[in-house]
């Protein structure tokens, strides 16, 4: 069976973030006043420190990083730039974010939106990655979208070349989290979200389909890690990695979705 | 490779081994199993890894588990004096705090600090499965504790699976048998009618899973009332569950061992029978092998998981050769199902026994676990119940 790899030191998790930082994402977040990429980096801050908790084992008295992630972190707009030196174990991820003074330094100022050439440059450098022995047998990479408008460039046929990428536990996944747009599917929260089965749920608009139709479906592994950590209860079967993003509520759940990776070693406690 | 030491430990009356992970790049070696021969007690327990103190907390569980079978009627407030037990360590942990190594970089110090604080909150987290065995005319009663994804098995004497305390997935089949039926569960005893042996009904047989070389164990039975007991609200529970729901003169099939018929020589058709997730109820889809696909992350523990969750302990009557496995998820978890890990068992028993052998094949079986799903501590304790009836004398205990 495929995507039932423990994360661990010897097979860790990959998880590369593809962040528009377009000049739309200066704009208020649905329902609050500060602007969609400050809400981003809020929830990027807490996500690589749950994923530092992860990675951290009691020695005796003391507490040691054993790094189990492995972050590669892209941010976009009309061009695209490659946070630090690529992919990074979560410690070095860590260090580079505090000494930056906590921040992955979004503004909303790269321009327009090239998701095409984000994605594409996020393929290059996984491509590499999965052919070293320390990723080819983890469980699959997954490589986290997030962009509050379409691109000027189409990225699906980007999109279909990630998820062509695998290693031994199965394909890479793809998931897109798509910040104000307005769907079909009747849900009030995280709590009753149901996920996007159907192209239809997530129309009309055929920017929502695209996205939903590059997106992964989730396999079991992963919709059971969301239902048992609270993140999606009602998650159905099937459903897409495709989120849409209505409220600052939601988006602290979509953003852990990156957190649901691997059949973990850490056994959590239900 | 790390040096690991396999620990195992063999008698007359079972085998127990405790093997730390070898691949992966970690190190855990958080599992501790042990059999008390003079109790008849077996335990295994398996700390949880982002939980801090977690190997000691398994280790006082394992030391601990004899005396929550002392007395059978206060198992569950003793398992609440013993999750007591690990709080207060949790608390003394939380006291002595945890430091970020002197090694750490100084700009995520504050952030690893802030990380370990928030793992004290939940230490000395431990799985358990214990099981006490009396020897009981021609059967076996076992008390049961189990707290979390470690797990106990008994296996008939043609090999088959009788009894698993893991829970049955949601996509497995529910109770056919609607609210118009009694609903039977632990405590309760039914009156019934014996129809005959079921190798006289071999439809019906067949339909329950019962094989016919093995019919001759079971009876045909026709429920006629409920004698005593505690009973559910009358309505048909899935079979996961403790209850089950039957229906009044239709029949049932009961392991031999669990039927006593009625002594009045005028009424010698009749039996009663105390409730046992081991009968087998036609229209009810019963899984007669566990597959271990599909598991999931989540796990209960103690000390944070008592009180709250029925169903912790349990009492089972089991036929006198039944042979009983308590272990961790790691060991179970290296192979597809029941089956095949009975077949293990049994294909590596005297190796088992054997003091050099074991390592080899407990390295196989490590790699078989690693290419699976990911390496991780293999413990088990294998009880053999036709030893169980003979006397304690001589056999030391096993803590490992």
């Amino acid at each position: 069976m495929s995507y039932e790899k423990k994360i661990s030191r010897a097979d860790p998790g990959l998880i590369a973030l593809v962040i528009d930082d377009s000049g739309s994402m200066g704009d208020p977040l649905p329902g609050t006043t500060d602007p969609k990429y400050m809400w981003t980096e809020r929830y990027a801050g807490i996500i690589l420190k749950e994923l530092l908790t992860r990675s951290t084992d009691a020695d005796g008295d003391t507490v040691k990083v054993k790094p189990r992630y492995h972050v590669l972190a892209i941010i976009y707009g009309s061009s695209h730039i490659v946070w630090g030196d690529g992919v990074l174990d979560i410690q070095q991820v860590v260090e580079k974010y505090a000494n930056d003074g906590n921040t992955l330094g979004l503004g909303g100022k790269i321009g327009g939106t090239d998701a095409k050439g984000a994605l594409q440059k996020a393929h290059s450098i996984l491509q590499q990655a999965l052919q070293t022995e320390q990723f080819s047998s983890s469980f699959p990479p997954m490589i986290f979208h997030l962009t509050d408008g379409m691109s000027f460039t189409d990225p699906s046929q980007a999109a279909e070349q990630i998820k062509q990428l695998q290693t031994t536990d199965g394909n890479a996944l793809m998931v897109n989290a798509f910040i104000g747009t307005q769907t079909s599917l009747n849900y009030s929260s995280s709590e009753d979200f149901p996920g996007y089965v159907d192209a239809m749920e997530a129309g009309p608009s055929e920017d929502n389909i695209t996205m939903f139709e590059m997106s992964s479906t989730a396999p079991e592994t992963i919709r059971q890690n969301l239902i048992e950590d609270g993140i999606f209860p009602q998650l159905r079967q099937d459903a897409r990695l495709f989120f849409d993003v209505r409220t600052k509520e939601m988006f602290k759940h979509v953003i852990q979705v990156v957190g649901s990776l691997g059949s973990r070693a850490d056994r959590q406690v239900r | 490779m790390t040096t690991r030491k396999h620990l195992n430990a063999t008698g007359e009356t079972a085998i127990t081994v405790v093997s730390p992970m070898a691949f992966g790049g970690e190190v855990k070696n958080q599992d501790r199993a042990r059999w008390s021969n003079a109790t008849r007690t077996a335990a295994v327990a398996d700390g949880v890894t982002s939980s801090p103190h977690s190997v000691q907390a398994a280790q006082i569980v394992i030391d601990l588990s004899p005396m929550l079978f002392l007395a059978p009627d206060v198992v569950e407030s003793r398992l609440g004096v013993l999750a007591d037990l690990l709080r207060i360590k949790r608390l003394e942990a939380q006291v002595a705090g945890l430091k970020a190594g002197s090694s750490t970089p100084a700009a995520i110090r504050s952030m690893l600090q802030d990380a370990a604080n928030e793992k004290l909150q939940h230490s000395h987290q431990t799985t358990l499965v214990s099981a006490n065995f009396v020897a009981a005319g021609d059967a076996i009663v076992s008390t049961v504790i189990n707290i979390g994804d470690s797990a106990f098995f008994a296996f008939g004497p043609d090999n088959q699976l009788l009894y698993t305390s893991l829970p049955l997935s949601s996509s497995e089949p529910t109770c056919d048998n609607t609210a118009a039926g009694l609903s039977f569960g632990p405590g309760a005893c039914l009156l019934a009618k014996i129809r005959g042996d079921a190798s006289e009904f071999p439809a019906l047989a067949h339909a329950v899973g019962i094989r016919p070389c093995s019919a001759g164990n079971w009876f045909v039975v026709t429920p006629i009332d409920l004698l005593a007991g505690t009973n559910g609200n009358g309505q048909a529970r899935p079979i996961g569950s403790s209850f089950c729901s039957i229906r009044l003169d239709e029949p049932i099939v009961v392991p031999r061992y669990l039927v006593d018929p009625m002594e009045d020589a005028a009424c010698s058709s009749l039996c009663k029978i105390r409730f046992s997730r081991n009968i087998r109820i036609p229209g009810e889809s019963r899984c007669f092998e566990q597959s271990f696909d599909g598991k999931g992350a989540a796990t209960a523990v103690l000390p944070d998981h008592f009180p709250g969750r029925a169903g912790h302990c349990v009492t089972e009557r089991f036929p006198r050769a039944t042979d009983f496995l308590l272990c961790s998820d790691g060991f179970y978890s290296a192979f597809d199902n029941t089956t095949a890990m009975r077949r293990w068992l049994l294909d590596h028993k005297d190796r088992l026994r054997d003091s050099t052998q074991h390592v080899n094949i407990l390295e196989t079986l490590h790699q078989q676990l690693h290419d699976k799903c990911g390496d991780d501590d293999i413990s088990f304790v294998w009880v053999f119940g036709d030893r169980l009836t003979r006397p304690a004398d001589g056999e030391t205990d096993h803590v490992v």
